[in-house]
């Protein structure tokens, strides 16, 4: 077909307006299934790093703003006891960027569980942070980050990083350790202003000194 | 060319991984085991259907100048509706894949069949085009998925052969591994097809 | 420090195409001459954080507010393909020595899925403008130095006798097999 500038401007424009609106069609159609299956992702994810609960944690979220991002608490109760907290924290420094993780808490602060939601590691190598591909995360699970030091052996702490895998690691370790802050702080303060500050407070005073990780390696 | 030589031509004669070279990046980069490949490979090939049907049925209104840029628009429609759907029903798939889906839109196969074939062709025909192009992908990310996956993880479709524990040779599902394996690949392929002829 | 780890990450540790496969037709394609690929990958480097920096204003200023995040495909790859017209053209007109350098490279970039990968990772990222401008940059040099090495390679590769299977293609992607492994040495970098 012959082109002119009318017949082009007109082409085109027709094509771009079926189509935005075709697509617009679809977004509204999955618009809800794909809010219900990020939905279910977190609500499995609780599920998992919880003991047995009879609320519905969803509905009390607790919401902290860290380092530029939402870090979600959801409380966890049975026969009107808490029973745990399920929190939904990230980090940064992951290989391929952003990891965000559930970390189950008892009460006391010991570490139930922790699944991945979501990460960008590589196959092979960092994605076995998930406990369907290593052993890795296992680790964490029945330690309380009071006595057991949220960072890998060779910064000083008391986790074995994945071999050839130290990024991924240390993003993990990360996010749990800042799960574990915002918690803390939430605990003590009740309410999410003073978890941040104390999140804030406490990351400088969280630092692991030097001298133990010579004994570290003494050991 | 009767219809089922249009089928079963991007199968060997006209394979667009091992014979054309077309879309390389998502076929070394999402190819880590043989379901993400097959995955990519039927994105893929919906999407090439679909752009072909509607490219030959408006293939007459379109003014020469513009025909690119309306493929593109009419391309990028469809690789945003399969970003839609993978989300919400295969949203750990859609995660994986990560950002190879979207470039869907920038695979050479797509813009070439329609421009090559669709835009001379009806429908139908383009519609059994796009799906033997399609095919001839998807079995190619598969094969690939396939044996970087049985060299590097020791498992054929997620089911491991190895004994627990033990791992394969790394590398292949790795970056490097990818570019071996597919060279490999090629000259299988062109032993082959040199004995075919 | 941040931007330096951004840029080492981009250039050599998660190198564009010897990682994460995107920009793998002119890798193969424009490789056979170094002089070819140095000019391959200035006119990618140019046209990436040009549109890196279009694609940052136009998924904050215009997708974001108006809630309609999901058009981001459709949107970023008609500005890429404007945008190298555009390109072009400015290019004619205001720099005829640097058109001729670069005139003939320009149509094929907008196929290249290195400049929307780019796009649409430092969205994934959540960079801000200044981290988005460093990353595309960096990650531009580092396609250039990907392709210049392997260009390299291959000149050494046509004097050598290879199997007749192995000719051409092949060949060449075992060789960046070896290159990307060599790649992942950097690895430890960041």
């Amino acid at each position: 077909m012959q082109s002119s500038l009318k017949n082009m401007v007109i082409v085109l424009g027709t094509i771009t307006l079926v189509a935005s609106a075709a697509v617009g069609g679809i977004y509204l159609l999955t618009k809800e299934p794909i809010e219900a299956a990020q939905q279910k992702k977190v609500n499995d994810a609780i599920a998992q790093v919880l003991p047995e609960f009879d609320n519905r944690p969803a509905d009390n979220v607790v919401e902290v703003e860290v380092d530029g991002k939402i870090v979600k608490i959801y409380p966890a109760s049975k026969d009107e006891n808490a029973v745990g907290y399920a929190v939904e924290t990230f980090s940064k420094k992951g290989f391929g960027g952003l990891m965000t993780l559930m970390v189950g808490f008892l009460p006391d602060g010991t570490i139930k569980d922790i699944s991945v939601i979501s990460h960008a590691e590589t196959p092979g190598l960092g994605d076995k942070i998930q406990k369907s591909k290593s052993n890795f995360a296992v680790q964490f699970e029945g330690k309380n980050p009071e006595s057991f030091r949220l960072a890998v052996r060779k910064d000083g702490g008391d986790v074995d990083a994945i071999t050839a895998s130290t990024i991924s690691s240390k993003a993990f370790t990360d996010a749990v350790e800042r799960a574990y802050l915002v918690l803390q702080g939430y605990l003590q303060g009740d309410s999410a202003e003073e978890a941040v500050e104390a999140v804030s407070g406490a990351t400088a005073t969280h630092n692991y000194t030097n001298d133990e990780h010579k004994q570290e390696e003494g050991r | 060319m009767n219809k089922l030589q249009l089928i079963t031509k991007g199968l060997i004669k006209e394979n667009p991984t091992f014979v054309l070279l077309l879309g390389m990046c998502p076929t070394l980069g999402t190819t880590t085991s043989a379901i993400n490949g097959m995955s990519m490979g039927l994105a893929t090939m919906f999407v090439l259907i679909m752009s072909n049907i509607v490219v030959s049925l408006v293939k007459n209104v379109i003014p020469a100048k513009v025909r690119i840029p309306s493929f593109i628009v009419i391309i990028a429609s469809f690789v945003t509706v399969v970003q839609l759907v993978m989300q919400a029903y295969v949203p750990d798939l859609y995660n994986t894949l990560g950002v190879f889906i979207p470039l869907i839109v920038v695979n050479c196969i797509i813009l070439g069949r329609a421009e090559a074939f669709a835009s001379k062709h009806g429908p139908f025909a383009s519609m059994l085009d796009g799906l033997g192009i399609g095919l001839g992908f998807t079995c190619s990310l598969t094969l690939l998925g396939i044996v970087r996956e049985m060299l590097g993880a020791g498992s054929v479709f997620g089911a491991k052969f190895l004994p627990a524990g033990t791992d394969g040779i790394l590398i292949f599902v790795l970056a490097p591994g990818a570019f071996i394996a597919l060279g490999y690949l090629l000259v299988l392929f062109n032993k082959f097809t040199a004995r075919l002829r | 420090m941040e931007y330096f780890v951004i840029i080492i990450s981009a250039i050599f540790v998660n190198n564009i195409v010897l990682a994460q496969f995107l920009g793998i037709c002119p890798f193969l394609g424009v490789s056979n001459k170094v002089s070819t690929s140095m000019g391959m990958g200035m006119a990618v480097t140019f046209v990436m954080t040009i549109a890196s920096l279009v694609a940052y204003v136009l998924q904050y200023g215009v997708l974001v507010p108006l809630g309609i995040e999901y058009m981001q495909t459709i949107v970023f790859i008609l500005v890429i393909a404007a945008l190298v017209q555009m390109v072009e053209i400015v290019l004619k007109k205001v720099s005829p020595a640097l058109y001729q350098a670069l005139g003939i490279f320009l149509p094929l970039i907008t196929t290249n899925c290195a400049v929307l990968g780019v796009a649409i990772l430092l969205v994934q990222k959540e960079f801000n403008l200044a981290q988005s401008v460093v990353f595309s940059a960096a990650t531009a040099l580092g396609f250039t130095l990907a392709l210049v090495l392997f260009a390299g390679l291959r000149e050494k590769l046509e004097l050598t006798d290879v199997p007749k299977a192995f000719k051409g293609v092949p060949i060449a992607l075992i060789v960046a097999g070896i290159l990307a492994m060599a790649f992942m040495g950097f690895s430890g970098l960041v």
